[in-house]
């Protein structure tokens, strides 16, 4: 509580301190030298010359334009900014100079803005009608609508195509952001898009990067735009552009501060057994005598609080009422309370920022910097500093040099246990109290440990609601980015440049666990020897902390030469690049523990790593095992890569590009290493041609593309590879094959078919796009069954032997349903269809294709002909009349569980195909209002056509690990009950083939089908002409995300995204941005 | 114009530069701890890597099937549905993970040593670790090649063993030569010549026990010997290996052992170990949680014989087994140790007609692990047959859950024990025929899949 409170204080100290810098930099702004003064005439009008209502202003004094257009302004210095704006318009910047005393301004209407959004590549700025491929841009505003410290949390329902995979699983390489473009394209290769900042691929930490720096984030989906990244390509990329200055753009000063406050987590997503229930099953359990040889053979480990009673009441120690009395108390308990009053508070994070940007026609700069401070719903605690620079400078007329400067540090400690993370002896109890006294047994037994060698060990016990202060981790990073370019103009039309990207990130990590801390005394007591005799003891581990420490670095650089062509002749344009690339990319990481470590003074005893010693409760020998590691890798890739657009009257548009990467990732053969990746694209805006005349439909375009791009595992290999290593019994150096050699592994290929249909209806009151594609995946990495008599480390080795395909459609659309002076409604509607499914796969064994799919959906399970992501469960038959679950075999109800498991591997004919796990259809809903400055959007998203599985009540798993399931309330437990519950009875011993057949079954699966509410947020814009303030620009606004489930097709309430996981809480965030 | 050619002339040399740099850019190495192995530090690496050759790794099938222990009804049901057929002497439709993949990954490593090897000449100096290399690789294959044989073979017959299968004798790291099943007698002969070469070569100690020696190598003859019925080279080789070790812990009080009731009394790397190696834990059938110890087998432990207490612990009603020479409650030992040495040494003698000479080994042997407070009555025998069965019982007393009894039962049913295996579960009784062809255990079935091999 009283830290609560400390940081509460702390978040109004420092919302103050930003204030105060605020006022002072207005303040400065405000009272700018004055300097001889002029007055200024002009006229404003629109491009077809019609008066509009506009106003103008200088620094100091602002008018507004008279019936006729014309307007005069007064107190004008030379170099001020004229700014001049109008609702609908798009606002005017003109640097006054002093032989000016007439100006005239045409504006273009705010709509027509749309028109100049850029689309990045990563190796070209481009407009969206020079490009053929499928290119999402998120604007800045649409990545300002959710607030949060990653920028890819940001980019979900805002583009189509692009899905937060939840809840999926899979052990591929390189899968960390769980988000997929267009579906998958691979079945074991990496599933990230790749990442592109500013031009080069990222390789660092993505929360490193600051949301509020970035402009414009653009998702390549199809493979004529992703096809220029090459060999890294196959999962889309994403490009992430930040912040500039412009030319000829007097200073801008912007901020923003933000503070997002999170609820407390939902538990009742996650339903657990209730204590009465539990305690009756362990009772019933002890009485069985489950517990006898757990506690006859290993009578140190840990039992339930609820065992131990029982225990105690058994041998005689406690009386009946004292047993009953102690177990009602439990009974009181609810662990997942005792979390949130013991570990859990709102997490805060609060984010500012302040960013600098101008520039005069030779140069531009921009320099920010933001700060994160986070209290994390466990009191985890975070602080994270970026710093940005960027500059551009004409050197010479033709001579351009560009410098990019990106810092990021972090530091991070963690906090108290965060859920499921303590047990009792293995088990879940959901009557624990964290705050009793005399601690948890999560590990051993008191009563027994307490009794060891008179007393003279250390305290053996785990106190939950102290150790944390013991045992932490801080973590720190630090991320420099930096790149520079140099451009030169050969001729008109020709230039070339150079560039040359670095970066570094160095993260280390210190995990302390000091003295007090259960680590190290559970590690100094197992490892302590007692002479029986003398009663001395000995310590093999040193008494002290325990200090693990490791520490990574991650070193990329890319050098880039290009050539860049564009030229207008006559109806004919070009636009064209070539260049070559050549990257590395460098990681080394060490780990390594210190044993009887003191911070203070600063000491650690080194300890004998070799010799085995007795372990006391056990009385195994074992080493006191090093952890030290020590790993490198070098990746380097060599590309060269053309890109062409031809445009003829602007009309048709004919593009194609080329790239070839090579690796010193792919073995021995030279061929394998080089892959060329081409793409070519065709455009036809159909409404410029004459014969057309839509009057309702003035913009079409339709656009076709193919092309392949690849997908790369940094971790296979063709060599024969062994790993050096050192053997922990007897210090020798070990040599280990971890690879047999198989010189014909590649790389794997995507290619793509896109059919892109772009309109516009007048007045652009409905744009967007249809796009339909279809990919397919092949020389996917797979595994393929061999005679393991020749290395039996595995039964499959990896070959480019399996095919996918996929296809789907993306539509946007963005409607103005309603437009005038004061109000004004818009949708953004994204919608997606997206089907995947294996076409080529050597399965490992010969069962039914239905038995491999008897999975829960999470991980992808590749069998041809069905989706990647698929759910099959065993028919149900209901319970019998002893509350056995029923199946079939041969088409009769039986309960014979091992016979239904082999007919299901045999035939698959007792099994059903339920469908995809994965949503086939889903997108987002956007609506935006503005009424009078105030503004409010939201966001809904669905995910639909998919099913999941839901948790459900194993007795095996109950017995064995103590985890329950709410459904133990309605199991079956007299004859009729069959009639009412599907939940079977509970019997002892439980067979596991029960359950699982239960588990598996069409019972438990259900639909995922939800909506979802992800945000709402609510903005005001001042009016600083109006309120004479001396910004551009000043928003306030309030938000909540992360809202929750408006419909869902499942009955039970879960959340099909997050089953038996505790979901993203709720955020309320407040914040003020703006710009002057 | 003059300033563009120069331009134009810098980004054609540049890439010039590019293009021929390229090939050595890429010959860097993607993880710098990776490495073709080539060198001989490679191989005996390779060989050194006691988690791929020693540990967890030694066929135990064979044990899973035999009667030194049984299960209770309920261990029983836990069991998966293999592990159950195993238990039961069920022909099961096993596939990988298995003793098989386990013990050719230890095969693997021995021939890509042997391949390696052929293109590291041997020097001067470097001749000891050259030898050392070579004849470790060809004791690992052997040693697995012989439990492989003992498992999925028939018991060896002078008249039918030419033509009963045995395994796939692999001598080439090449995955694309297909596998073929040798003939049992072409198994043992294999074993037999690959470890009389190690023989040769090993050095009389190792550094580590986890690595062979003319000691270890001497064992497994000794061992193979036996099964093939020569029980004068057997002799040989007992004798021979006990020239190097000859060593047992005095149960009356040892270095290497604890306290004889403690969970785990006998130390890991024992005097009695010539060479570690460890049983695997394939269908998880006898491991000693589940299984409990065969009633009649410890009933006929003497009160005053240690083992009674160092090997067995009370899970009433029954024995749980805990004297392992892994110093582990939950890992078989089932490495070359002295102790199998005494009592090969005891049978060989008493199939050679050398009675007393055969009392006396095993009279060693059985002292050592006697109380010493009260007086030891050595033991004695009528005949060669009374020799051979006392021998016999002592050598089931001592060598349990190392891997060796299922061997031994199908070697006496061939000379005509008539042994009948009884399973009880509740009220089911499985047998299994002391003719069985199920002596021979079924092959991993997806290796029968790929191979198009034989199923026994």
């Amino acid at each position: 509580m009283m830290a609560n409170q400390f940081n509460t204080r702390k978040v109004k100290w420092n919302f103050l301190l930003f204030c105060m810098a605020l006022i002072i930099i207005i303040l400065s702004a405000i009272t700018a030298f004055a300097q001889e003064a002029n007055v200024l005439k002009g006229k404003v009008t629109d491009f077809d010359g019609n008066v509009i209502p506009a106003s103008v202003r200088s620094r100091k004094n602002m008018t507004i334009v008279d019936e006729a257009g014309n307007f005069t302004l007064g107190k004008v210095n030379p170099g001020d900014t004229i700014r001049i704006t109008a609702t609908g318009y798009k606002t005017i910047f003109r640097i006054y100079s002093i032989n000016e005393k007439f100006i005239s301004v045409k504006m273009t209407d705010e709509s027509q803005q749309l028109e100049e959004v850029t689309v990045q590549t990563g190796y070209q700025t481009l407009k969206p009608n020079e490009v053929n491929g499928t290119i999402s841009s998120i604007s800045e505003k649409a990545l300002g609508e959710r607030t949060g410290s990653n920028i890819l949390e940001r980019l979900i329902g805002q583009s189509s195509g692009l899905m937060l995979q939840a809840g999926k699983s899979n052990n591929n390489p390189q899968n960390k952001t769980n988000i997929s473009v267009r579906g998958l394209g691979t079945i074991n290769g990496p599933l990230d898009p790749l990442i592109v900042l500013d031009g080069y691929i990222y390789e660092g930490d993505i929360s490193n990067i600051n949301p509020n720096d970035v402009e414009n984030v653009s998702v390549l989906k199809d493979a004529a735009a992703a096809s220029i990244w090459g060999a890294r390509a196959g999962n889309g990329v994403i490009v992430i552009t930040t912040k500039r200055g412009r030319q000829n753009q007097p200073m801008q000063i912007a901020f923003s501060a933000n503070v997002l406050v999170q609820d407390l987590p939902r538990f009742n997503s996650i339903r657990q057994m209730n204590s009465s229930d539990y305690i009756a099953f362990e009772k019933q359990l002890f009485e069985s005598g489950y517990f006898n040889d757990r506690i006859s053979t290993t009578p140190w480990l840990a039992l339930t609080p609820v065992v131990e009673v029982l225990l105690a009441r058994r041998n005689g120690q406690i009386s009946q009422s004292t047993a009953d009395d102690r177990i009602n108390l439990l009974a009181g308990n609810n662990t997942q309370q005792s979390y949130l009053d013991n570990f859990y508070t709102h997490g805060i994070l609060q984010q500012y920022s302040l960013n600098l940007k101008g520039g005069s026609d030779r140069n531009t700069y921009l320099l920010s910097a933001a700060y994160d401070q986070n209290r994390g719903e466990v009191y985890n605690t975070s602080g994270k500093l970026n710093l940005h620079f960027a500059n551009d400078f004409k050197v010479l007329e033709k001579l351009n040099l560009s410098t990019n400067v990106y810092y990021t540090n972090f530091t991070g400690k963690t906090g108290r246990p965060a859920y499921s993370y303590l047990s009792s002896g293995g088990r879940y109890p959901p009557y624990l109290n964290f705050a009793q006294t005399g601690g948890l047994a999560t590990e051993f037994r008191s009563a027994y440990t307490d009794t060891l060698a008179k007393g003279k060990l250390l305290d053996w016990k785990f106190y939950p609601t102290e150790d944390y202060k013991h045992d932490y981790t801080d973590s720190r990073s630090q991320d420099l980015y930096a790149n520079v370019g140099l451009r030169y103009q050969i001729v008109k039309g020709l230039n070339f440049q150079v560039n040359y990207q670095y970066q570094r990130q160095s993260s280390d990590t210190e995990r302390t666990s000091d003295e007090q801390s259960y680590a190290a005394r559970n590690l100094i007591n197992s490892f302590s020897q007692v002479n029986a005799s003398t009663g001395v003891i000995t310590y093999p581990v040193p008494r002290g902390g325990i200090l693990n420490s490791s520490s990574s670095v991650v070193n990329s650089q890319t050098g880039r030469a290009q050539l860049n062509y564009n030229n207008v002749f006559g109806l004919h344009s070009i636009t064209a690049i070539l260049g070559a690339e050549a990257r590395s990319a460098n990681t080394s990481s060490q780990g390594s523990r210190r044993l009887g470590y003191q911070s203070d003074p600063l000491y650690f005893t080194p300890v004998d790593e070799v010799g085995l010693y007795r372990q006391y409760l056990t009385g195994f020998t074992s080493q006191i095992s090093s952890v030290n590691t020590l790993t490198q890798t070098a990746y380097r890739f060599i590309s060269t890569y053309a890109n062409f657009a031809y445009s003829f009257k602007g009309r048709y548009l004919l593009s194609g590009s080329i790239r070839r990467d090579g690796s010193n990732i792919f073995g021995a053969d030279i061929n394998d290493k080089w892959k060329p990746l081409w793409s070519t694209g065709l455009g036809w805006k159909i409404s410029d041609e004459s014969f057309y005349n839509l009057k309702w439909l003035p913009v079409l375009r339709l656009t076709t593309t193919f092309g392949y791009s690849g997908n790369v595992d940094l971790t296979k290999t063709a060599s024969p590879i062994a790993t050096y290593g050192t053997n922990a019994l007897t210090g020798f150096p070990i040599t280990r094959i971890n690879a047999i050699n198989n010189p014909d592994l590649k790389w794997e290929q995507l290619s793509q078919v896109d059919v892109k249909l772009d309109f516009e209806l007048p007045k652009q009151v409905l744009t967007g796009s249809f796009s339909y594609y279809v990919k397919k995946g092949t020389d996917l990495y797979g595994i393929a069954g061999y005679d393991y008599t020749a290395w039996g480390a595995r039964d499959v080795i990896t070959k480019n032997v399996a095919n996918m395909k996929g296809q789907g459609i993306d539509v946007d659309l963005h409607s103005k349903n309603i437009k005038t002076e004061n109000f004004s409604w818009g949708t953004d509607l994204y919608f997606s269809y997206n089907t995947s499914k294996t076409t080529k796969y050597n399965s490992r064994n010969n069962s039914s294709a239905f038995y491999n799919l008897l999975t829960a959906g999470n991980v992808i399970t590749p069998i041809q002909d069905y989706p990647l992501y698929a759910i099959a469960a065993y028919k149900w038959g209901g319970l019998d009349n002893k509350g056995n679950p029923q199946g079939f075999l041969n088409g009769k109800l039986s309960t014979d569980y091992e016979a239904i498991a082999d007919e299901s591997f045999n035939t698959g004919n007792n099994v059903t195909l339920l469908g995809s796990a994965s949503p086939t259809y889903f997108g987002s809903l956007i609506n935006t209002f503005y009424l009078k400055g105030f503004s409010l959007s939201m966001n809904i998203n669905y995910k639909l056509g998919y099913k999941v599985r839901k948790p459900a009540l194993g007795y095996s798993m109950l017995i064995e690990s103590g985890q329950g399931n709410y459904e133990y309330e309605s199991r079956w437990q007299k004859p009729g009950d069959e009639n009412f519950t599907n939940v079977p009875s509970f019997i002892y011993p439980a067979p596991s083939v029960r359950d699982a057949f239960y588990s598996k079954s069409e019972i438990n699966v259900m639909s995922g089908d939800h909506i979802r509410l992800d945000y709402i947020r609510l903005g005001y814009t001042l009016n600083t002409v109006q309120w004479k303030f001396p910004f551009r620009n000043l928003e306030v606004y309030a938000g909540l995300q992360n809202v929750g489930i408006l419909w869902r097709a499942n009955r039970f309430g879960y959340d099909p995204d997050y089953l038996n996981v505790l979901p993203p809480s709720r955020q309320l965030s407040f914040g003020i941005k703006g710009a002057f | 114009m003059k300033k563009n050619n120069i331009a134009i002339s810098i980004v054609l040399c540049a890439a010039m530069l590019l293009i021929l740099s390229c090939e050595k850019y890429l010959e860097v190495k993607s993880n710098a701890k990776l490495v073709i192995p080539h060198t001989l530090s490679d191989v005996q690496g390779l060989l050194d890597d006691a988690n791929l050759m020693n540990l967890k790794l030694t066929p135990s099938f064979g044990e899973a099937s035999s009667d030194d222990f049984f299960l209770p009804l309920a261990s029983y049901n836990a069991l998966s549905v293999r592990a159950q057929e195993a238990y039961i002497w069920k022909p099961t439709a096993y596939r990988y993970a298995n003793d098989w993949s386990l013990a050719y990954t230890s095969v693997f490593n021995s021939n890509l040593c042997l391949e390696l090897l052929e293109n590291i000449d041997r020097t001067s100096v470097n001749s000891s670790q050259w030898d050392n290399a070579k004849g470790s690789a060809l004791f690992f294959r052997s040693f697995y090649f012989l439990m492989l044989t003992n498992q999925h073979g028939l018991a060896f017959d002078e008249k039918t063993s030419g033509s009963d299968l045995g395994i796939a004798l692999r001598t080439s790291s090449n995955f694309n030569i297909p596998s073929v099943r040798s003939s049992v007698s072409d198994c043992y002969q294999k074993v037999i010549d690959d470890a009389t070469l190690a023989l040769a070569l090993l050095p009389d100690y190792p550094q580590h026990v986890l690595r062979p020696s003319k000691g270890a190598a001497a064992a497994l003859l000794s061992r193979c010997y036996l099964y093939h019925h020569e029980y004068e080279l057997s002799l040989k080789y007992t004798l021979e290996a006990l020239k190097f070790n000859s060593k047992l812990m005095d149960y009356n009080g040892d270095s290497d052992l604890l306290a004889l009731s403690s969970t785990v009394p006998i130390k890991k790397f024992n005097k009695e170990t010539i060479w570690y190696a460890e049983l695997s834990s394939n269908f998880g059938v006898n491991n000693t949680t589940n299984s409990r110890v065969d009633t009649t087998l410890y009933a006929s432990y003497n009160i005053n014989d240690l083992r009674r207490t160092a090997f067995f612990r009370a899970s009433a009603p029954y024995q749980q087994f805990k004297g392992n020479y892994t110093a582990s409650g939950t890992v078989y030992f089932s490495g070359l140790a002295t102790d199998e040495l005494y009592l090969t040494s005891a049978e060989c003698k008493a199939w050679l007609n050398d009675l007393p000479g055969a009392m006396e080994v095993l009279n060693v042997l059985l002292k050592s692990r006697w109380r010493n407070t009260v007086p030891f009555s050595p033991v004695t025998a009528t005949d060669k047959s009374d020799a051979i069965r006392k021998i016999r019982e002592e050598r089931r007393k001592e060598l349990l859950m190392r891997g060796l009894r299922f061997a031994d039962l199908k070697r006496y049913n061939k000379e005509g024990a008539n042994i009948i295996l009884q399973r009880v579960l509740g009220s089911q009784v499985f047998t299994l025929a002391p003719d069985s062809r199920y002596y021979a255990l079924p092959l991993p079935t997806d290796i029968i899949e790929s191979t198009g091999m034989s199923q026994n």
